[in-house]
């Protein structure tokens, strides 16, 4: 067996019965990505020489009984976390040199628990994207592609494209990613892995670069469900340095995916039906809950009612906090400077700002300035806010009467790289299932379902109870066994 | 001209900003972003008819405005495509008007209502080298910039 080939869990395992070493794993994987990175562009700095210096060093703590719980395994880091040491760009030419003097606690867990860096993964701009289309570093290919279009190159959506396409093509044992509307959850569908976004204040943000304070949250991306769930518990805690970090002990979330769901009520919302949906995603979402029925579950019809409104408010409130949250990068303390000759200061922030954000950023650092303005607050941004209680409010009253709510992870399979870049608000329909969880605070895991009729994955999403993400781990592995996943895609390493 | 936002958007325009950050507060009638509704008090200019809305569009100017506000240069050519798509956003999300919010308390945070406060105290210092880092320019144990006051 290929080292490459490893699940996160069975890396685990053969490191600690001695089958293989740190240093091989980690070897391995950093000839996978000088092999196919070229190609997908996973990866926008590889920490080589960093990587194979900690996976020695994980094999003498390793030797000397040291071990800690991700003791010698190699992930990739979203270039969103702050890496104390390595360049963290958030997909932006606004940071393209930035060095963080500081570790992002989320990184520095995994650190904690032995985990080796491979390197940081490519991702949409200050993670605004459903494509990965929008980094400053390029696009990412998704290692998936079409049968009966095998030159047709796709997106691995977005904005953690990186992660979700390392993971696939096996250039990283699992990733870290962050979800703010979809992009843990989308993105892992379109590459046919496993992603959760935990509950709001499971993760500390601190150190990762703010897109949207209320709804951004980091997560694992695996290919497995126990393996996010193995991932997860490191990176998860309590942190002081973030005021919305939840004080709450961090459960075994490994064990809660052999639970099974015999007994538990699971929610079927009519609102996701929906008109012009393809009828194989459809299909998936029925034979989805009918697995879950064969294992004793019992599935209900709910209703959201607010669910159509989610996405208009999401695209208020997170270019609102975006626009306030990317302030900070006016080219004086950190990052570019872009200024004329006689540039006054004004027309230096201007000017970096307008040479250091992509076309996507900006639009969205407009809209949010817009809705925040004198006379247009209470119209867009307050009456959002409100919307977004309702839609919370929904998911409440859902929860008194089932544990977990099970529907589609994303509307279609992955799309062509030139195919939806025309008009934004096309682009923002990809999140139409994934979006109601960041608005709730609510934990959400795509798990891959099946294939549709050209051979790409489709991913259903658990949605849970907040800092009930053991239950959504329990109904997602129970898809999992069920789907039998075994599909791989075409660029992986080994294969090619 | 429907789209006139009012005096608001002339609060500050033309005066020196001060040197630590691209956006003022001075700009929004409410403190922008996160946390900020619970320090949110009314605007000085409220859209209390949404049907006024509805029937907006940006114009070029409101789009030179918005620009100036967010502190990004604009070239003339792009300001059409622009206008475009900020209109196109706009008209897409005004169908949130259809919701009835009476009574609802508006929600800023993804968890808990209350955050959790720390002691008034210093937690760390020293470290000038490290936040300097990354200056594009310093002087000294300074953040450089163009000349600020005349």
């Amino acid at each position: 067996m290929h080292p490459t080939d490893f699940t996160l869990r069975g890396a685990m395992e053969a490191l600690n019965e001695g089958l293989v070493s740190s240093v091989e794993l980690t070897r391995a994987h950093l000839e996978a990505i000088e092999a196919l990175n070229p190609r997908l562009n996973a990866y926008i700095t590889v920490t080589a020489e960093r990587a194979l210096e900690q996976a020695k060093a994980s094999d003498a703590r390793r030797a000397e009984g040291l071990a800690g719980p991700l003791e010698g395994v190699p992930l990739a880091i979203k270039d969103l976390f702050c890496t104390a040491g390595t360049r963290t760009t958030a997909g932006s030419r606004i940071l393209g040199n930035f060095v963080p003097p500081y570790e992002s606690t989320v990184s520095g867990n995994l650190l904690r628990d032995g985990a080796v860096f491979l390197g940081k993964v490519n991702l949409d701009e200050f993670a605004m994207g459903s494509s990965n289309t929008t980094s400053a570093f390029g696009p990412v290919e998704n290692p998936w592609s079409r049968a009966n279009d095998p030159d047709t190159r796709l997106v691995p959506g977005g904005s953690s494209g990186g992660s979700a396409a390392a993971v696939a093509a096996r250039l990283a044992l699992g990733a870290t990613a962050t979800d703010t509307g979809g992009s843990i959850r989308q993105p892992a569908a379109f590459c046919g892995i496993a992603g959760i976004k935990p509950t709001y204040g499971r993760c500390s943000r601190w150190g990762i670069v703010a897109f949207a304070s209320s709804l951004d949250q980091a997560g694992p991306v695996a290919r497995t469900v126990e393996d996010c769930a193995i991932l997860l518990r490191s990176m998860a805690g309590f942190d002081p340095k973030d005021s919305t970090s939840a004080d709450l002990p961090v459960p075994d979330f490994a064990a809660a995916c052999a639970r099974g769901v015999k007994g538990l009520r699971i929610g079927v919302p009519r609102e996701y039906r929906l008109e012009g949906m393809p009828a194989e995603i459809g299909r998936l979402w029925e034979q989805g809950l009918q697995w879950l029925r064969d294992q004793g579950a019992e599935t209900v019809e709910i209703s959201l009612p607010h669910t159509k409104y989610a996405l208009p408010t999401y695209y208020i409130v997170a270019p609102a906090e975006a626009s306030s949250n990317l302030a900070r990068y006016d080219g004086v303390r950190f990052g570019l400077r872009e200024a004329a000759k006689d540039s006054d200061l004004r027309d230096l922030y201007e000017r970096t700002r307008a040479a250091g954000f992509g076309p996507e950023v900006r639009r969205r650092i407009m809209i949010g300035t817009y809705v925040l303005s004198a006379g247009y607050y209470d119209a867009y941004y307050l009456k959002a806010q409100k919307i977004r209680a309702l839609i919370k409010r929904d998911f409440d009253q859902a929860f008194q009467g089932v544990d977990a709510i099970v529907t589609p992870a994303t509307p279609s399979a992955a799309f062509g790289m030139d195919e939806r870049q025309d008009d934004p608000v096309t682009m923002y329909l990809n999140d139409v299932f994934t979006v109601t969880a960041n608005l709730a605070g609510l934990p959400g895991l795509a798990v891959p379902a099946g294939l549709d009729a050209q051979g790409l994955p489709l991913g259903l999403q658990v949605i849970g109870r907040a800092f009930d993400e053991e239950t959504v781990f329990a109904v997602g592995a129970a898809i999992e066994t069920a789907a039998d996943f075994r599909a791989v895609p075409g660029l992986r390493a080994g294969a090619v | 001209m429907g789209c006139n936002p009012g005096r608001a958007w002339g609060a500050g325009r033309g005066r020196r900003r001060p040197a630590f950050g691209p956006l003022s507060a001075l700009d929004f009638a409410a403190p922008s972003g996160f946390l900020a509704c619970c320090r949110h008090s009314p605007s000085p200019h409220p859209i209390r008819n949404w049907g006024r809305i509805s029937n907006m569009s940006l114009d070029t100017e409101t789009v030179r405005r918005v620009a100036s506000l967010a502190r990004i240069h604009l070239e003339e050519e792009e300001i059409a495509r622009l206008q475009g798509e900020l209109n196109g956003i706009l008209a897409w999300v005004e169908q949130l008007q259809a919701v009835d919010t009476s009574g609802v308390e508006p929600m800023a945070g993804g968890g808990a209502t209350m955050l959790r406060l720390r002691a008034d105290a210093v937690t760390d210092g020293g470290i000038a080298e490290a936040v300097l880092a990354n200056a594009p320019d310093r002087a000294g144990d300074y953040f450089a910039v163009p000349k600020v006051v005349e």
